[in-house]
């Protein structure tokens, strides 16, 4: 098998140092490590197919994004030789909101968000509406994702875009909710653009976004 | 307050029928209240933990402004969880739990903030440290308030004093008395999710091998908690093991043999188990079926497929499940009535049913009452 198809394999079937010692050699072998990046995306792309097809679970979605970042690492040093710099696909702010401090959901979907390609601002949980806008302002974000998993991050997510609107912000953003009890009732409440609980789902989501424009 | 009496059975007698897989006169309802009252009556999140005369007085107070439910809990109970001395999920000495009070404003409900990636409550290498030396070590006493632990045995006087007058002034059976944890949880929540998540795959014989370690002292341990505050009933409950977070294969190796075996003792040693399944439980159902039969009652929530629940497990374990959380919130009494009316179409028959389902601090008391209504009048089994 050629390395390329060797490293896919890897990513898919989890194997972390394997993943790594691969990485190296088609470094080795002169490959781009822009071409390194997309090869692991197709990598992390299958795991997230898998999970869908509930053969992966969130287990084996958080080792694709933790091998993916390992990598990146690798790739890093490479990366600051080249001179272009590689262009994100979007800028999007997340946090878990204003009076709610679940985030391992909020975290894979970070972590599957720059793997895609994605430039993330992570603000971390228990996030208040004005620091969302005030992270929109600075990054000039495309998209905003709230997440939460109790029902009093619905109101913080509601004010949240009341506070984006009030700022003149709403109609420059697409807006996305995530986390387990999320339905379309929440996302109505919310006045959101789309609800997810799956994370890869999610950044499929918001990929088509940008793509639509 | 005086017990609701206006049916043919007690609320006892209604749940522990229902448990041992027989029809009682009606289906039994619950839902699960924690700070609800904070909300609706002059007490705050803080008096709900910290002062079990006040806590029990609203747990009174909304049990019967919603025309009495079958299972209740007892006040103080959740201030004895928090301020356990040893390493403990539970316990606010230990981990980044906010508690009203103490970090949070005196209304706002607690939270456990995960434990982060870069310096977790436990590192990789405590593993082999764990089996070492045991739990103790991470026990810092010093951390522990001793104003806290002063207080704790008062409290524990008087929650048993409260779950007593449940029993048999109400005769409403408490809930959630004291709780067993599995090393998995334990593991999980000490180490962080997303930490513990990268540890099945790198260090799956490290959790194993801790497991096997911990797991005896980890069911003792339950029952002394739950004898602390005079209880006959134990909660074992497993988010982090469902199919919304690991493989049957982890499942297998890392989570079952040890659950199985806590409960199985629980149930051995008399007590009543209720195991709380939050998440999605639907492609693993069948395994539950290896535990006593007629002995236990199994919390779901809306991820689980609880029709299909009863196809599996009808004849085995009682059931409750389907019921959003949310839905309590953002929902109508309409709406609710017409999930429990389907529940109870599909599920009541031969008993084994509780209607129920976690009930948000900020939802609605009319969709509250919309359940336990429904639970009276549609859930009678007609002989």
């Amino acid at each position: 098998m050629e390395t390329k198809e060797e490293l896919i394999q890897a990513v898919v079937e989890l194997e972390e140092q394997k993943s790594y010692s691969l990485v190296k050699a088609l470094l080795d072998e002169g490959v781009n490590p822009k071409e390194i990046i997309d090869i692991l995306r197709k990598g992390v792309e299958i795991v997230g197919e898998r999970f869908n097809k509930k053969e992966y679970f969130l287990t084996e979605l958080v080792m694709a994004g933790e091998i993916f970042q390992q990598s990146a690492k690798i790739l890093e040093t490479a990366m600051k030789e080249e001179t272009e710099t590689s262009e994100s696909l979007g800028v999007v702010v997340i946090g878990t909101v204003k009076g709610d401090v679940h985030d391992i959901g909020k975290n894979i979907f970070v972590t599957l968000l720059q793997a895609a390609g994605f430039e993330v601002h992570d603000l971390g949980v228990d996030i208040a509406a004005e620091k969302f806008i005030n992270k929109v302002k600075e990054t000039k974000a495309d998209i905003v994702a709230y997440s939460g998993l109790l029902t009093v991050a619905l109101d913080s997510m509601k004010e949240t875009t009341e506070a984006l609107r009030s700022a003149g912000l709403r109609e420059k953003v697409k807006i996305i909710i995530g986390g387990l009890p999320v339905d379309e009732m929440w996302m109505k409440e919310v006045g959101a653009d789309a609800y997810t609980d799956n994370a890869f789902e999610g950044v499929k989501t918001v990929t088509n976004w940008l793509k639509e424009g | 307050m005086e017990p609701i009496k206006e049916e043919p059975m007690t609320s006892v007698e209604r749940v522990l029928t229902a448990m041992a897989l027989k029809e009682p006169d009606r289906v039994p309802v619950w839902p699960l209240i924690d700070y609800l009252p904070v909300k609706y009556y002059d007490v705050t999140a803080q008096e709900m933990i910290e002062d079990p005369d006040k806590s029990q007085e609203a747990y009174e107070w909304i049990y019967h402004k919603l025309g009495g439910y079958d299972i209740a809990m007892a006040g103080g109970g959740i201030y004895m969880m928090h301020v356990n001395p040893f390493p403990d999920i539970f316990s606010m000495f230990y981990l980044d739990w906010r508690l009203p009070g103490r970090f949070l404003d005196k209304n706002e409900s607690p939270q456990l903030v995960e434990q982060s990636l870069e310096d977790p409550f436990i590192k990789v290498e405590d593993y082999d440290k764990i089996i070492d030396k045991g739990l103790l070590w991470l026990a810092n006493f010093k951390r522990a308030g001793m104003k806290d632990m002063m207080k704790l045995g008062k409290i524990g006087e008087k929650v048993a004093k409260n779950t007593e007058r449940w029993w048999t002034h109400f005769q409403v059976p408490t809930f959630s008395d004291g709780g067993g944890l599995t090393p998995f949880i334990l593991l999980s929540v000490f180490r962080g999710a997303t930490n513990f998540m990268k540890d099945i795959y790198r260090y799956p014989d490290k959790i194993i091998a801790v497991s096997d370690f911990l797991i005896d002292n980890l069911i003792l341990m339950g029952e002394y908690g739950l004898l602390m505050g005079g209880g006959k009933t134990i909660i074992v409950g497993a988010t982090r093991a469902s199919a919304d977070f690991i493989s049957i294969k982890h499942f297998e190796e890392l989570y079952w043999p040890y659950f199985k075996k806590m409960v199985s003792k629980y149930v051995k040693d008399g007590f009543i188990v209720q195991m709380h399944m939050d998440t999605n439980w639907t492609d693993r159902l069948h395994y539950f079926k290896e535990l006593p039969k007629g002995k236990i009652y199994m919390h779901m929530d809306e991820r689980t497929d609880i029709f299909k629940a009863k196809e599996i497990l009808g004849d085995h374990i009682c059931i409750q499940g389907n019921l959003k959380p949310s839905l309590f919130k953002l929902g109508t009494p309409a709406m609710i009535e017409k999930q429990v009316k389907e529940i109870i179409d599909k599920c009541a028959d031969g008993g084994g049913l509780f209607v129920g389902a976690e009930i948000p601090d900020d939802a609605k008391l009319e969709n509250v009452k919309a359940m336990i209504d429904t639970c009276k009048t549609y859930g009678v089994y007609r002989k």
